[in-house]
């Protein structure tokens, strides 16, 4: 156990000395977060309010998608992935650190500013900590599903896009169980069905994608 | 008992003999014909007794007759999703190439298969829902999440140079999205809809309980889903002895079949 704490410290202290590069994938997710919402300009006022959850989401499904390449690709470039994986240390218990550490520095910025992101898209009361569980619950599926597409392309020299195509798919349910809770909560209905089924989106993930990424891994490496 | 022995035991041995690439290729070379008659045979039949012959459900009148091509597919392209999964799994498990070869092949069918049954679903769907797509609809969506998921595949084994790696990355990619597959066939079901939302698309129950269908038309229904089941059969047979000999291109039997 030690050397997965070992391990989230380092990745920890990589993130801080490298802080420009997570700063500017949060710029980004602003941006995105701006960009729509100047594209109900002209309009009345409601309809952002109306899709505020929705524009959230999105852009935190772009954000992560921008920044999951930080999740493996200096490791990959500088061979420290490598020596993971020769480790005596299951390769999947390494795979869940680097991935808490990942959605510390890529998800948690987001819960902790989002009554800032909340305002700029004037999410309505109603919805307001409800919005709030699913993007809880819902940033570290984010995480977790990109490991396995972000593991698949590491060795790959144009992975990039094609990353999103492959994630996309994989991303959808999560999207429809979250914002499927945010639009029953908006017109009074029983919504905890919606966050039990995330939860349990959650778990699966959380316990199946460090072992399929550690497989993915030692596929792309071999 | 002695009987379902032996024929387990031949079923095993053709098993094993099938995991050779040659064989394979030889014993598909020689189930193609039959395949390839039985697949036009059915499809005549389905399609000429459906659209020319069957009566009509008073309800929906003459356009419900695309059913015949909607539901086939739309279970085919299910059952290929699956049939991929497997194959590309025990490629990985038990690195068995002619898995690999077979997951391989599998793909782009399916991905015809499920473009053709989101198609004439929206075709159906104007005249009778009166939209040819529904966002909110969880079965239109999970579908169309089913395409993308094919489509991953395909871009991901053209990425990837190493035909072992890629067989692979497929495996583990067509894992992680098999949860849509009974997420697909639970869409309908009203426990589901109670938590994602209604669903306009019927389930298939409904077909049955309300006096809709007739033997014939279950009839036709069941030899177009044949139909199609015999038409996946058949084009993969085909991909696999195309794949089979690119891959195999360097090795002597494959030089001899290409001279001769």
């Amino acid at each position: 156990m030690s050397i997965f704490f070992a391990l989230m410290k380092r990745d920890l202290q990589i993130a801080y000395r490298r802080r420009s590069e997570y700063v500017i994938s949060f710029m980004f997710l602003i941006i995105i977060i701006s960009i729509f919402a100047l594209a109900t300009r002209g309009h009345d006022a409601k309809i952002l309010s109306t899709i505020g959850p929705g524009i959230l989401w999105s852009s935190a499904l772009l954000a992560t998608l921008l920044s999951l390449e930080q999740l493996f690709r200096q490791d990959y470039d500088d061979g420290t992935l490598e020596q993971i994986i020769v480790s005596q240390h299951p390769t999947a218990l390494m795979v869940l650190a680097k991935l808490i550490v990942h959605w510390l520095v890529t998800g948690l910025p987001l819960i902790l500013l989002f009554p800032v992101l909340a305002l700029m898209v004037s999410v309505p009361d109603k919805v307001y900590w409800v919005l709030f569980i699913t993007l809880l619950i819902g940033t570290p599926i984010l995480s977790f599903v990109g490991a396995i597409g972000l593991a698949l392309t590491v060795g790959l020299s144009r992975g990039g896009l094609m990353l999103a195509i492959l994630l996309i798919p994989l991303y959808i349910p999560t999207f429809l169980f979250g914002l499927g809770a945010v639009a029953k909560a908006a017109d009074g209905l029983d919504y905890m069905p919606n966050i039990m089924m995330l939860l349990g989106i959650f778990i699966l993930w959380f316990s199946l994608a460090p072992i399929l990424t550690a497989t993915a891994l030692k596929i792309s490496l071999r | 008992m002695g009987i379902f022995k032996a024929l387990w035991r031949v079923l095993v041995r053709f098993y094993h003999r099938c995991s050779s690439p040659p064989h394979f290729y030889a014993i598909a070379g020689k189930m193609l014909p039959w395949c390839v008659g039985l697949t036009l045979t059915l499809f005549a039949v389905g399609i000429i007794w459906g659209l020319g012959f069957a009566p009509s459900v008073s309800k929906q009148g003459e356009v419900y007759r695309i059913i015949y091509i909607h539901v086939p597919a739309a279970t085919l392209s299910m059952l290929a999703y699956v049939f991929v999964t497997i194959a590309a799994a025990i490629g990985m498990v038990w690195r068995m190439k002619m898995a690999q070869i077979v997951a391989v092949s599998a793909i782009p069918i399916g991905t015809g298969l499920t473009l053709v049954a989101l198609l004439t679903g929206m075709i159906w769907g104007h005249p009778t829902w009166g939209t040819y797509w529904e966002w909110n609809d969880p079965r239109m969506l999970l579908v169309f999440i089913m395409f993308l998921l094919f489509i991953g595949l395909v871009v991901i084994n053209n990425a990837i140079e190493d035909k072992t790696t890629a067989a692979n990355a497929i495996a583990i990619l067509s894992i992680s999205g098999l949860v849509t597959v009974p997420l697909i066939k639970m869409s309908t079901s009203d426990e589901f809809q109670k938590i994602v939302g209604k669903t306009i698309h019927q389930g298939q129950t409904e077909m049955f309980n309300k006096n809709q269908m007739t033997p014939e038309i279950a009839y036709i229904w069941l030899i177009m889903i044949f139909a199609f089941l015999l038409f996946f059969v058949t084009v993969l047979l085909m991909r696999i002895r195309n794949e089979i000999l690119e891959r195999e291109q360097n090795t002597k039997w494959v030089k001899e079949k290409i001279m001769s």
